[in-house]
């Protein structure tokens, strides 16, 4: 009793740590049926572009051990019909709602975040900069720190709510990680999913579509174990770590190296109670552990530790 | 739909397939609706697998698998007192209620496309219609479901493709000349044996598919399982077979 799950970041409060994680959580509606999710930390709502994306041919998913590989091409409905269809009734739920958005160049991304920005169900805006940049010849916007500040900084600068970037696996994530907190992010997301390829050999054919997809699932939560780490150990800014949350220790995990947060993603899937089962697993940890609140946690790993030893 | 734990009652393994009847609290299906089945298997394989409901009373809902890779062969190595995890009802369903008596009712069902038909087969008959049910196969020890079908009083019209039972060759050998006297059309099966027919419906035939698609979840995230489907409109879009779906009217697929 007495249990205090709530963390803050960049001056948002919520409730507890976990976050539905973007592209795994639709427009936050679809969990009506099956748990209360102002019981959420936060929702972060399916990647949203100005004109919507009607996505790739399918097929579109395969699964992997312990993990599955996506290429849904961004499908989404645009942000008009977002705010016309959906955010009404999100205005009516009490959690905290990132906008996750993304555009092909940065003048897509400036669009969009000032779209969302004026809607009122928004909290905060989550940058996906794992897009190709149609400008410079589509290269990925979020694998190049001097791109990576330049599209974040116009965002800030035409964004008044709260930004948050969610970088890219396929990036020095130390690098990166800089170049969103000098472009002006309030917090970061790590990480995205990891490209990923399968082959069918009987039929000799791709097993998605798209032939690139991006891997989630257990498979690569000690990727972003790592990816977190190392971004903690960067930037000051608070880090949200996503990547293979299954159960409350995964997101422990995290949150013992530095993480304020994390989100919750493929396991929404397989399991659309996960977040209401991590929340009591959260509580559970606090009490066999003795701590009175989640910001305990935070960082403990690092604090007053040294370095790995070595014999040399 | 919600999610629920429930127990198996029975479970039964022939040749490639294996029959479940899992007991609980669930909430009423109809005809062509699936469940998000998964077992307490761990991370191997991760996501649960969207299975057509069978048949349902009261206190049952029962399933048939096809063995066809880890997450099926799971599924039905089950035994009686497991628990198995279940999301659902889920998707749409066969008009059934659409169906007059005396209308002339031709079921197309391939494979393990017959179960979800005779789930349909068995609310029609209760409302006294008597569907043509063709079933085709590759051989004799695929026909599935055939005694259940004999109890309603439905005598299916059987094609395998190696002649071992029934007519050889392909079901629509013998659902060909059957479609074009029809007023409702359902058909269940692997994609090659919709699209055939599919071009056998003309207009005048009401038509309804139910359509198979890797899914991760079931209810309508993940966009997964997309199928092109053309809308009234006349756009085409990307609809999620597991929400708008899994039927369709044949004549709004997109077959590709």
């Amino acid at each position: 009793m007495g249990l205090d799950l709530s963390v803050e970041i960049g001056g948002l409060k919520f409730k507890n740590p976990v976050i539905l994680a973007s592209g795994c959580a639709g427009y936050g509606l679809e969990f009506e049926d099956f748990f209360d999710i102002s019981l959420a930390g936060g929702v972060s709502l399916k990647g949203l572009s100005v004109k919507g994306s009607g996505g790739t041919h399918p097929p579109r998913i395969w699964e992997t051990p312990a993990g599955l590989i996506n290429a849904i091409g961004l499908q989404n409905i645009g942000i008009d019909a977002f705010i016309r269809d959906k955010a009404p009734r999100l205005r009516k739920i009490d959690t905290v709602f990132i906008a996750n958005f993304y555009g092909h160049r940065i003048e897509e991304y400036t669009e969009a975040g000032v779209m969302l920005d004026q809607e009122e169900c928004v909290d905060a805006l989550e940058m996906n900069i794992s897009c190709p940049n149609i400008s410079e010849g589509g290269i990925q916007f979020g694998v190049n720190p001097p791109l990576v500040y330049k599209v974040v900084s116009a965002c800030r600068k035409a964004i008044k709510k709260p930004l948050w970037v969610k970088l890219s696996p396929s990036s020095d994530i130390r690098e990166t990680a800089k170049a969103a907190v000098e472009g002006g992010a309030d917090a970061l997301t790590v990480i995205n999913t990891i490209p990923a390829m399968a082959v069918d050999v009987e039929k000799i054919e791709f097993r998605i579509h798209n032939r690139v997809g991006g891997l989630s699932g257990p498979a690569i939560h000690p990727i972003a174990v790592r990816m977190v780490n190392d971004a903690c150990q960067t930037v000051k800014a608070p880090v949200i770590g996503c990547g293979g949350v299954e159960k409350a220790e995964d997101g422990i995990e995290f949150m013992l190296l530095g993480a304020t947060a994390f989100q919750v993603g493929t396991a929404l899937f397989r399991n659309p109670l996960a977040p209401v089962e991590i929340i009591e697993g959260l509580e559970k940890y606090l009490e066999r552990h003795g701590f009175s609140s989640m910001n305990e946690i935070i960082g403990k790993l690092h604090n007053g530790n040294d370095k790995p030893r070595s014999c040399s | 739909m919600k999610k629920t734990l429930l127990r198996v009652r029975e479970s039964r393994q022939f040749g490639d397939y294996g029959l479940f009847r899992l007991e609980g609290e669930f909430e009423p299906s109809m005809p062509g609706q699936f469940y998000m089945l998964k077992g307490d298997w761990g991370y191997t394989p991760l996501l649960a697998r969207p299975i057509s409901i069978m048949t349902e009373d009261r206190h049952t809902v029962s399933f048939l698998v096809k063995i066809v890779g880890e997450g099926s062969r799971k599924l039905t190595e089950v035994n009686a007192g497991d628990s198995m995890t279940a999301v659902g009802p889920l998707g749409n369903h066969f008009p059934f209620e659409e169906v007059k008596k005396g209308d002339n009712v031709l079921m197309i069902g391939g494979g393990v496309g017959v179960p979800p038909l005779y789930y349909l087969s068995e609310k029609l008959v209760e409302r006294e219609i008597l569907p043509v049910f063709c079933q085709g196969a590759r051989s004799r020890n695929d026909i599935l479901l055939l005694e259940e079908l004999r109890a309603l009083s439905v005598e299916p019209l059987i094609s395998t493709e190696d002649g071992s039972s029934g007519t050889k060759g392909l079901i629509t050998d013998i659902a060909k000349e059957r479609i074009g006297k029809a007023d409702f059309v359902f058909a269940c099966g692997p994609k090659g044996m919709l699209v055939a027919v599919s071009k056998l419906v003309d207009g005048k035939t009401r038509a309804y598919f139910s359509l198979e698609e890797r899914m991760a979840c079931g209810f309508g995230i993940c966009l997964g399982c997309a199928c092109g489907i053309k809308h009234d409109d006349g756009e085409t879009r990307y609809d999620r077979v597991c929400v708008e779906g899994p039927i369709f009217e044949a004549g709004k697929i997109v077959w590709d």
